[in-house]
């Protein structure tokens, strides 16, 4: 039984003489979704993020095809055409103290470095959306571990009280006690400085795990706490004790009384978390403590950028505006779901 | 009230201890590499490795050294950096403190005022063009990476428009004392408080307005209505009033936080040696000890802020008060 | 002394605007409230009772409201009147009590201040004067020890006490009209009892008059002095009370009182319940609304009926001579 159905009233009114007005139930799963399928805005949002993600996607489609060059080597010696004319691609800076080369600029031709090339001469248009991919993957990987992993803890938590609860309760304090960006550091720098190992299986410094891994711990208290607040009091609510009256096992009043009620919370975090990953990442990248060499990310892109900020700035303001385009429309995104989903939350935005 | 004061302040400590405890645990016993190595830094001779485990006593068991290096922090105070060699770790991450609490509290006044701003049109105006407008640059904010933000902001300031009026006195990148040259000091920080205060201003406008509109939907600002007391009486002293308690403690939060060493990013890109760029480049010459002290630092405000929260809340709505 | 009522509304329209175009909940709704008079507006949930109330007030909180008909009080029209009028009336001439008691004061004031605010926003008053008055109304209210419950938050105190505190606040300035939306539903029966009794005295000691909003037909019983009966935002029955609980008229009224049980005499051995549900207001049949239910219907039911006229009117097209025969008889089930 869930707590939370409506009923839309069929509009053929009261049938005369007889009976009650028709009632359609609709399931809240349906409501929310015909509520998201309004919000043009939620809609918009998750069209431009499914090309953004086609888009990186075809990456190596891409640099095979228009780039033409592999965005992982370095290419200090090339030359290209542009508008008819031969370029080289790393050219002795003019600008400044003229000293060292600077990178080709964005070409504005749909074909080989199209946004320019970064201080290693690779196309930065390729590397954008390599980097993309990366980033995409180790948000939604970071937010499946978190959500995973925080609403099993908020609900353990919440179900059985007692002295589990306190026990996770005060870990989950700990854990929040620390900015979330100093713990990410911190787990970060320890971790690749040397490589893993568990069990059988190596992780690399270079591996994505490490950076998927840590950002989804570092926001599993902001999940678990609401999660294991709104199962106590569902815990304590009458359709639940009721339950228990009638002899339930534990297991059949977690499955069909619990979960699905706290799931529809838990999907309102989902593109929010998201949101958060992403930044994180690309900050924890940026400083060079995230994605590693050779792997590329956005945050890792703007780091390359950061020498050539005042003389090729669209390094730097590309994967820029790539995250932030991403970010908003996972905002977006999310202010819909929950608004669809459970519009009485206050869940915070990033 | 009482009660629930000195609770608070038992659970306080309780977490601090575990902080320190969890902060241990990461540098000391991570299994990997040795802790000495990473305590002295990168090629340190093997003597220098010797005297490393004799301080931290790093052959004797975890406990010990948990006690060793709490009193090194704390007792004694010398904890020293081996990377920058004799500087002592705790007057250098004191003498970036003022500096930390400069961009924080400046952006903290700026974003005060504009999420009020915000919030209070937005949330009064529902559903207007205003109140939309307001929503999307409020979003925009929140979407953009601030260390990209400062980076941009930089490049306008300092770079492309620098030759332009609006931004030729935008100073170098550092820090300016207060107490040495207050024009300069101003000078320096007032891109930095508008990157910082951007994304917060954001953030702030959004939780005023959905807590005013929630506010809003309550029976007792019909009531409030129904006296006959005004409606600007109504917006502030009953709407505005109880909205606030939420703004005001995730404020106490993200100010302690920021404090903390959170704002590490604007630091470094605006070439602010605070207590955040302190744990940076401690972080990219793994100086353990610098490292160690720092976190250690932020976790402690981060903890005494949530106290200080705690408390607000309690005067602020009386409601929090006789909860066990 | 003046013959105008104290309170005349005249052919009361609420709507609001929505996806399914214009809803009316409040659909021409006509009475008088005269001085120190007690008027009973009963009727089920959805019947528009309280947006009449909130109308009356100035309170329907919706920009997608619309309100028309007339609402005159003490002779000043108050549909139109800006903010700033309405305030001057609210809570100084006219005042109204909520259902809840629990969630109608805030939650940050202590109750004291909430209800000098109300005082010293009508009335040129010093802190100390109106803090002793807030006092002196919370005595008067039945509270025990009402100096300290003036320092009190709201939510140290009982919903009994609550609503108490919640009519002395609507008592602070005097009003002549005290309007009640459903002022017991919440309470427990016991406490019930006791907020109905203070309302009574409270007229007799103030002189208010008061509209009292319920469902509930016993709290009209005990305390109305006429009665007015709510069905899909229209009267469909109105008179004294004695006259309307002796005499009912209208088939709704009927299937009401058929539904509870007798005091005296022999209890049925099934209560009787009105078949079917009250329409859904945005797609009303055409004529009377209680038509599909109505066990007397015919064809002349397919016009919307007005109000008859005299003392105790009603709105249905039943001739008067079958009215009487057709009526159940009390304590008979249908």
């Amino acid at each position: 039984m869930n707590l939370s159905s409506s009923a839309r009233t069929d509009s053929s009114a009261v049938e005369p003489g007889t009976g009650s007005a028709a009632l359609v139930a609709e399931s809240p799963w349906a409501t929310a979704w015909r509520k998201l399928r309004q919000d043009r805005a939620a809609i918009a949002s998750l069209i431009v993020l499914g090309l953004i993600t086609l888009a990186c996607l075809l990456a190596p489609l891409y640099a095979q095809m228009v780039s033409g060059t592999d965005p992982f080597t370095t290419n200090l010696g090339g030359s290209i055409v542009v508008g008819g004319e031969s370029r080289p691609i790393l050219a002795p800076s003019t600008t400044g103290l003229g000293l060292g080369t600077t990178p080709i600029g964005p070409t504005g031709e749909f074909g080989p470095y199209l946004l320019g090339a970064d201080a290693q001469g690779r196309d930065v248009a390729a590397r954008l959306l390599y980097g993309g991919r990366n980033s995409l993957f180790i948000a939604a990987s970071a937010t499946l571990i978190c959500l995973v992993l925080a609403t099993a803890i908020g609900t353990v938590a919440g179900f059985f009280g007692g002295m589990i609860d306190t026990i996770l309760s005060r870990i989950l304090d700990v854990l929040w006690a620390f900015p979330i960006f100093l713990l990410a550091i911190s787990l970060s720098i320890v971790m690749l400085n040397q490589t893993l190992r568990i069990g059988p299986v190596e992780i690399g410094s270079g591996s994505l795990v490490l950076p998927i891994f840590i950002i989804g711990i570092v926001y599993i208290p902001y999940v678990a706490r609401p999660i294991r607040g709104q199962v106590k009091s569902l815990m304590s609510a009458e359709f639940v004790i009721a339950s228990v009256g009638i002899g339930a096992s534990s297991w059949r009043i977690l499955l069909k009384d619990v979960l699905p009620n706290v799931v529809p919370r838990v999907i309102v975090f989902l593109p929010l978390i998201m949101a958060l990953a992403m930044i994180i990442e690309s900050a924890l990248s940026y400083l060079s403590i995230g994605v590693q060499p050779p792997n590329a990310s956005w945050g890792t892109i703007i780091q390359d950028g950061q020498s050539l900020l005042y003389s090729r700035p669209l390094v730097a303001l590309a994967p820029g505006i790539a995250i932030a385009v991403t970010v908003l429309t996972l905002n977006i995104l999310g202010d819909g779901v929950r608004d669809a989903f459970d519009p009485k939350s206050s869940v915070r935005i990033v | 009230m009482l009660y629930a004061l000195v609770a608070r302040l038992g659970q306080m400590v309780l977490v601090m201890f575990g902080i320190s405890v969890v902060v241990f645990l990461i540098f000391f016993a991570t299994p990997g590499a040795d802790p000495s190595a990473r305590i002295a830094g990168r090629n340190a001779s093997q003597e220098t490795l010797q005297q490393v485990r004799e301080e931290f006593g790093l052959n004797r068991p975890l406990p010990v050294q948990y006690t060793l290096m709490m009193r090194k922090l704390f007792v004694t105070g010398d904890l020293t950096s081996f990377v920058n060699r004799g500087q002592l770790v705790i007057p250098t991450v004191l003498r970036a403190i003022p500096i930390t609490l400069s961009l924080v509290g400046g952006a903290a006044v700026l974003w005060v005022l504009g999420g009020l701003l915000v919030g209070v049109l937005a949330g009064a105006t529902r559903g207007s063009l205003l109140d939309r407008s307001l929503m999307v640059v409020s979003l925009i904010g929140i979407s953009m990476p601030v260390f990209w933000l400062g980076e941009m902001a930089n490049l306008v300031t300092q770079s492309r428009l620098h030759d332009i009026w609006l931004f030729s006195w935008v100073p170098a990148l550092g820090y300016v004392p207060l107490s040495e040259d207050p024009w300069g000091w101003f000078k320096v920080l007032v891109i930095p408080w508008c990157v910082l205060a951007t994304l917060y201003i954001g953030l702030y406008g959004r939780i005023l307005r959905a807590s005013m509109i929630e506010t809003l939907q309550e029976d007792y600002v019909r009531t409030a209505r129904a006296k006959g007391i005004g409606e600007r009486r109504v917006m502030t002293r009953h709407v505005l009033r109880t909205s606030l308690v939420a703004f005001v403690t995730m404020f106490g939060l993200d100010f302690g936080a920021l404090v903390g060493g959170a704002a590490l990013l604007t630091e470094v890109i605006f070439g602010l040696q605070g207590v955040g760029k302190l744990t940076y480049d401690a972080m990219l010459t793994l100086d353990l000890p610098m490292i160690l002290a720092t976190v250690i630092y932020a976790s402690f405000f981060v903890v005494m802020a949530n106290f200080v929260v705690d408390i607000v809340h309690m005067i602020l709505d009386p409601r929090a008060r006789d909860v066990d | 002394m003046s013959t105008d009522p104290l309170l005349e509304v005249r052919d009361l329209r609420v709507g609001f605007r929505s996806d399914e175009g214009l809803v009316e909940a409040v659909r021409g709704v006509s009475f008088r409230v005269e001085e120190r008079e007690i008027m009973g507006l009963a009727g089920e949930s959805g019947s528009g009772k309280s947006q009449t109330l909130l109308a009356i007030m100035g309170l329907v909180d919706s920009t997608n409201a619309e309100i028309s008909g007339s609402i005159r009080f003490r002779g000043q029209e108050l549909i139109g009147m800006g903010g700033r009028g309405l305030d001057r009336i609210r809570g100084n001439d006219m005042a109204m009590i909520f259902q809840d008691p629990m969630t109608a004061l805030t939650p940050v004031y202590k109750i004291g201040t909430q209800i000098v605010e109300q005082i010293r926003a009508h009335e040129t008053c010093s802190r100390r004067a109106a803090r002793a008055r807030a006092v002196e109304l919370l005595r008067t209210v039945g509270i025990p020890d009402p100096g300290g419950v003036a320092e009190r938050y709201p939510h140290q105190l009982s919903g009994g006490m609550r609503q108490r505190a919640v009519i002395a606040m609507g008592l602070s300035c005097n009003p002549a009209l005290l309007i009640a939306d459903e002022p017991t539903t919440a309470l427990d029966v016991t406490v019930q009892a006791q907020v109905l009794d203070l309302l009574m005295e409270l007229r007799d000691a103030f002189g208010s008059s008061l509209i009292l909003v319920t469902h509930d037909l016993g709290v009209v019983a005990e305390i109305a002095d006429s009665v007015s009966i709510m069905y899909a935002g229209r009267l469909v029955e109105q008179g004294p009370k004695r006259a309307l609980f002796r005499d009912p008229q209208h088939p709704y009224s009927w299937g009401l009182f058929g539904s509870t049980p007798p005091f005296e005499g022999a209890k049925p051995d099934r209560l009787s319940a009105i078949p079917g549900a009250p329409p859904k207001l945005s797609n009303l049949p055409a004529g009377c609304a209680f038509r599909p239910r109505c066990a007397h219907a015919f064809g002349a039911c397919a016009e919307l009926p007005e109000l008859s006229s005299g003392a105790h009117r009603h709105a249905c097209w039943l001739p008067d001579e079958s009215r009487a025969r057709l009526r159940p008889v009390e304590g008979s089930a249908e």
